[in-house]
């Protein structure tokens, strides 16, 4: 007990000590652009953003918030008019530039690590700030220049941007008609976790069942889920799934000794991983067989592929479905 | 023409724009249409028993019922023939290196070298890096050859398959475990080991963590303390089993730590690192027994000579000026001793021993040697093998209780790799972040619980 | 001589039998004549190739990435130097792991005169994932078609004749454990280097979608590096967004990039910024 408290209280003596390297300098380039984020944010929805606006998203006093105002307007970044403030050329090309870093984080995070999907954004609002220019575009090649962000917001790419598709709030969405997430919010977080734990992703086809009172039932992958209709404001939907709704079976439905051919990878398989696994002969059509199942639960478990005994964890073995 | 070049790239953009996204499933999936085809081509069954042998085997190895409990036997025989045969060899080799100190410092004398040349040379850098090769030579020559035994016969991945569970919710991989033996045997060793994990996140717990199992050089501390202090307190029957109980303790402890500290680091630091898991079960070989013998023996003799020579030779002789260079009738290794004894009464230890770790930051071999030395006022390093003398040395000169005894275990297992180690990790990860979160971690951790133990100890 | 009947030849030679006029050089290469790759899937005995050829007690093992920095050795053969040059062992050359960066980079920038490929003849079909890759690359390439005796207890007939018909360059059956088939595979390698074997490697066969593609980017590249060998697998490169095959395109410098991962760059990139 002492030993783990003793190694907890460490690691947050670490943590923090990480943490302070930021200086203050640092910490004013991160209002900067993220008070620069704001105001594109709202000119795309096709407002305008206010001062009050900026002060209320950041969280500063009204004299930050009057000098960082001061200090974009010297850098020829905003105009400021009647109405509101507004980007100029560069300002819209240096938003762009961070909202790509932002987006492009936000895609390796999903596809590279296991962090849980409802903190990639907070992660990756963190790193928009420091990853910039060559390194920016040596992720995305590294992702195979993804055009999506993990919320089906568009990446922008060299300077340009492409239009929102039409999409529609599932609150609004017929009933019984398969509709596939265009669209999942990233804030409130809590909002955006429940989702995420629910496993609702961009690209999933689903179905609303029926819809009372504050509350949607809907069928997602061949399953019931429930949501209120508060987390539901936050998915939007198009039409033309993309993949079926039903659900299939996977290399982890096999039995120990049984053999089936691989239908896909499941599209949540991304980055390393699904690279890894192509590369080891897990490609549609290949034949699999069960052979080992390790003790615990077999998690993990060998998979003879092509001749060769590959051992696979569970959450793996979920994501690939058989014929 | 680098204009004409950045056509191309642009070209290539537009192009890829239309493929879409799966262009890399596309082409794996292209090549591996071929390959069928080819290798159908080429390769004709004849029987139907290919896959007899190893999958019989696997059964076994790799069973939810008898695959933990061969692991831990077979872990259990090479500790056991590790610890056991190079008992032998160990006193061999320290009697021949001792006898060549004394004739040398004869020699020494006799060609009228001054007593301080001799001293730091013979008694210091020479003695140093003896005591090294003396006590980590043979078991580096037994462990590793019959690990890469292991290795070569295809057992290692099965030790990971069975252990990834247990890794797995410490957000790592369960070819650790494998690292984390070969760091019994070196934690060097044990860093350069953790190539085979392939994900970056898991790969840098495994380095960050290793050394929290003790190697080679630090189980004589460990097994001298449990044989000295807590075997002491039991009927002599029950000694041996308690010793050997003692030291598993203190190696599960240090398990442990790994597990929460890999879980710890994988959930803060390193939770936006790549992180992916494969693992490749090859077929079982028959090891080439002769050529791992070999060439094991070749390298770890080159290893642990180069690690003497350019690691412990000099502490050697730092810890020869510490004891011989007296200010005011005490030598400056008393006067450090003496400043360090308030920090030491902290956490359970003393001076001495705490001289003895910072001295000992390029070999942890010499810890022992080197309290000896300090605690009877010798000028060079010296090892008691009487218990009895060890035992009135220790505890009726120098005072330690069990509490010391305890304290100086956990601080055994946990305090900074030795210079070989840190430098290993810098070479391994390039990296002077994970350099110093790998050598500091350790030690704070350690310091934070000695202290911890310490004062609740004295609360009782 | 076609491919074919110069395997033929080859595999009658009557060299495996007159004795070693191979001269080790162990690590001692200051000076050579050509430089030879060494690649493989982990687990192939690529290792044990190495340490015959060279002499040299190279660590080998069942498991996968343990040479991850790149390991040479040398050895003579009829009056000419060979530098070994070992590459990790790897699945493929697309995941872009740090294993598959160097020895991607040593085989497209650091240009060896020839490659030799170790496969492990029981599970042929994953082995050729790599062989088909490498064989875009280089044009100059030995296949050692190791395990060969392991084969034939799982009850596997794995025809070599077939094999180097169907790849288009010599595959010599090994056993290197035992050190058989080795002087012919050097044999071999000297003959592709000098020309006395002609190879016309396999291409692979991509989907309609991947051939349009490329078909509009390749002819495109041979126009700019008329010289260059692979275009087709460096416009396959491009497509898949490979940054450094992409900067030495840019630059028009191939070696630039030889010893230096832009993986790495990538991965501080990911680090530095916690």
């Amino acid at each position: 007990m002492l030993i783990i408290f003793g190694i907890v209280f460490l690691i947050l003596v670490v943590i923090y000590l990480l943490r302070e390297r930021k200086n203050n300098t640092r910490m004013q380039q991160v209002y900067l652009e993220d008070a620069l984020k704001y105001i594109f944010n709202r000119e795309e929805s096709g407002h305008l953003a206010t001062m009050e606006g900026i002060k209320g998203t950041l969280a500063v006093s009204n004299r930050q918030n009057h000098e960082l105002i001061q200090q974009l307007q010297q850098n020829k970044l905003i105009m400021l008019s009647e109405e509101g403030l507004r980007l100029t050329g560069d300002g819209r090309q240096l938003s762009m530039e961070i909202v790509r870093a932002h987006r492009i984080w936000e895609t390796f995070l999903e596809r590279e690590t296991d962090l849980p999907l409802h903190q990639i954004h907070q992660y990756a609002d963190r790193q928009e700030h420091t990853t910039r220019g060559a390194k920016v575009e040596a992720m995305a090649a590294h992702l195979g220049f993804p055009t999506v962000d993990p919320h089906g917001d568009p990446i922008p790419e060299m300077g340009k941007m492409a239009p929102e598709p039409h999409r529609q709030n599932l609150n609004d969405w017929e009933i019984g008609k398969e509709g596939r997430i265009a669209h999942i919010e990233d804030e409130p977080i809590s909002v955006a976790k429940e989702i995420f734990k629910k496993g609702f992703r961009v690209d999933d086809a689903v179905r609303v069942l029926e819809r009372s009172e504050g509350n949607i039932r809907l069928e997602h992958l061949g399953k019931e889920h429930h949501l209120n209709s508060v987390s539901a404001q936050n998915i939007h939907l198009t039409e033309a799934p993309s993949v079926t709704g039903e659900a299939l079976k996977t290399l982890d439905d096999l039995k120990q000794g049984e053999e089936a051919r691989i239908r896909a990878l499941s599209k949540r398989i991304q980055g390393l991983s699904r690279r890894r696994l192509l590369d080891l002969g897990f490609t549609p059509g290949v034949p699999v067989q069960k052979v080992l199942i390790s003790a615990f639960g077999g998690d993990p478990t060998v998979y003879r592929v092509r001749g060769a005994k590959i051992a696979l964890r569970k959450h793996q073995a979920k994501q690939i479905f058989i014929q | 023409m680098e204009a004409v070049n950045r056509e191309i790239v642009k070209k290539t953009a537009e192009i890829r724009k239309e493929l879409g996204q799966d262009f890399r499933d596309t082409m794996v999936e292209d090549i591996y249409k071929d390959a069928e085809q080819i290798a159908q081509k080429v390769v004709a069954i004849k029987s139907a028993r290919q896959y007899d042998f190893d999958q019989k085997l696997d059964k076994i190895l790799t069973s939810p019922v008898f695959g933990i409990p061969i692991m831990g036997a077979l872990l259990a025989l090479v500790f056991w023939l590790t610890i056991v045969g190079a008992n032998v060899p160990s006193a061999l080799l320290a009697d021949g290196l001792f006898w060549l100190e004394d004739q040398m410092a004869q020699g020494m004398q006799l060609l009228g070298a001054p007593w301080w040349l001799t001293g730091f040379l013979i008694h210091g850098v020479y003695k140093g890096l003896a005591w090294v090769v003396s006590v980590m030579l043979p078991p580096m020559a037994i462990f590793f050859p019959v690990f890469t035994i292991l290795e070569d016969f295809g057992y290692l991945p099965r030790v990971a398959f069975n252990m990834d569970w247990l890794f797995r919710k410490a957000g790592a991989h369960g070819k650790q475990s494998l690292t984390m033996a070969m760091g019994f045997g070196c934690n060097a060793a044990g860093i350069i080991a953790t190539r085979v994990i392939e994900s970056p996140r898991e790969r840098i717990i495994a380095i960050l963590t290793n050394n929290f199992v003790p190697c080679n050089g630090r189980f004589p501390t460990l097994i001298m303390l449990s044989i000295v202090f807590v075997a002491a307190a039991f009927p002599p029957a029950m000694a041996s089993v308690v010793a050997a109980g003692t030291v598993v303790a203190v190696v599960l402890i240090g398990v442990l730590i790994t597990l929460i500290v890999s879980s710890v680091l994988s959930r803060t630091v390193l939770k936006g690192e790549a992180s992916s898991f494969t693992l490749e079960l090859p077929p079982y070989r028959k090891p080439a027994i002769g050529r791992i013998l070999y060439t094991s023996l070749i390298d770890r003799t080159l290893f642990v000579l180069w690690r003497a020579i350019i690691m412990a030779a000099p502490a050697g002789g730092l810890i020869w000026l510490l004891a011989n260079i007296s200010i005011q009738d005490q030598s400056l290794a008393m006067w450090i001793a003496g400043w360090l004894n308030p920090a030491g009464h902290l956490m359970g230890l003393d001076g001495a021993i705490l001289l003895a770790y910072l001295v000992a930051i390029p070999a942890n071999e010499i810890v022992v040697p080197t309290i000896i030395m300090i605690y009877s006022h010798a000028g060079t390093m010296l090892d008691i093998t009487q218990l009895d003398q060890l035992r009135a040395l220790l505890v009726d000169q120098a005072g330690w209780t069990m509490l010391t005894a305890i304290n100086l275990m956990l601080f055994a297992l946990l305090h900074n790799p030795c210079s070989t180690a840190i430098l290993t990790i810098w070479k391994e990860t390039k990296s002077l972040r994970w350099t110093v979160i790998g050598a500091l971690m350790p030690l704070g951790i350690g310091i934070v619980v000695t202290f911890l133990v310490a004062q609740i100890w004295r609360l009782f | 001589m076609s491919v074919k009947e110069t395997i033929k030849e080859a595999s009658a030679s009557p060299c495996e039998s007159c004795g070693f006029n191979l001269q080790r050089l162990g690590i001692e290469v200051d000076k050579w004549d050509y430089v030879i790759a060494l690649a493989g899937n982990p687990n192939t005995g690529k290792s044990t190739v190495f340490n015959h050829l060279t002499g040299l007690k190279q660590h080998t093992g069942n498991w996968p990435g343990k040479t991850v920095t790149r390991a040479e050795g040398g050895f003579t053969w009829q009056n000419k130097t060979f530098k070994l040059v070992d590459l990790p062992g790897t699945y493929s050359l697309l995941s872009a792991s740090v294993d598959e960066e160097v020895a991607r980079d040593f085989l497209l920038f650091g240009q060896p005169d020839a490659t030799i490929v170790v496969m492990d003849a029981t599970i042929l079909e994953r082995n050729l994932n790599l062989v088909l890759q490498i064989l875009e690359i280089t044009d100059n390439v030995v296949i050692a078609l190791n395990l060969m005796d392991e084969a034939r207890r799982k009850g596997m007939d794995v025809d070599h004749r077939i094999l180097a018909k169907q790849l288009g360059v010599p595959v010599i059956p090994t056993v290197a454990r035992q050190g058989t088939g080795l002087n012919l595979l050097v044999e071999s390698v000297q003959g592709v280097i000098e020309g006395a074997i002609p190879t016309k490697p396999h291409r692979i066969q991509v989907s309609p979608v991947i051939q349009k593609a490329l078909d509009q980017l390749v002819p495109e590249i041979e126009r700019v590096f008329p010289e260059l060998p692979n275009a087709r697998w460096i416009a396959m490169r491009l497509l898949d967004g490979d940054i450094k095959v992409q900067k030495a395109l840019e630059k028009g410098e191939w070696d630039v990039f030889l010893g230096e991962s832009v993986f790495d760059q990538a991965h501080t990139a990911e680090t530095e910024a916690l």
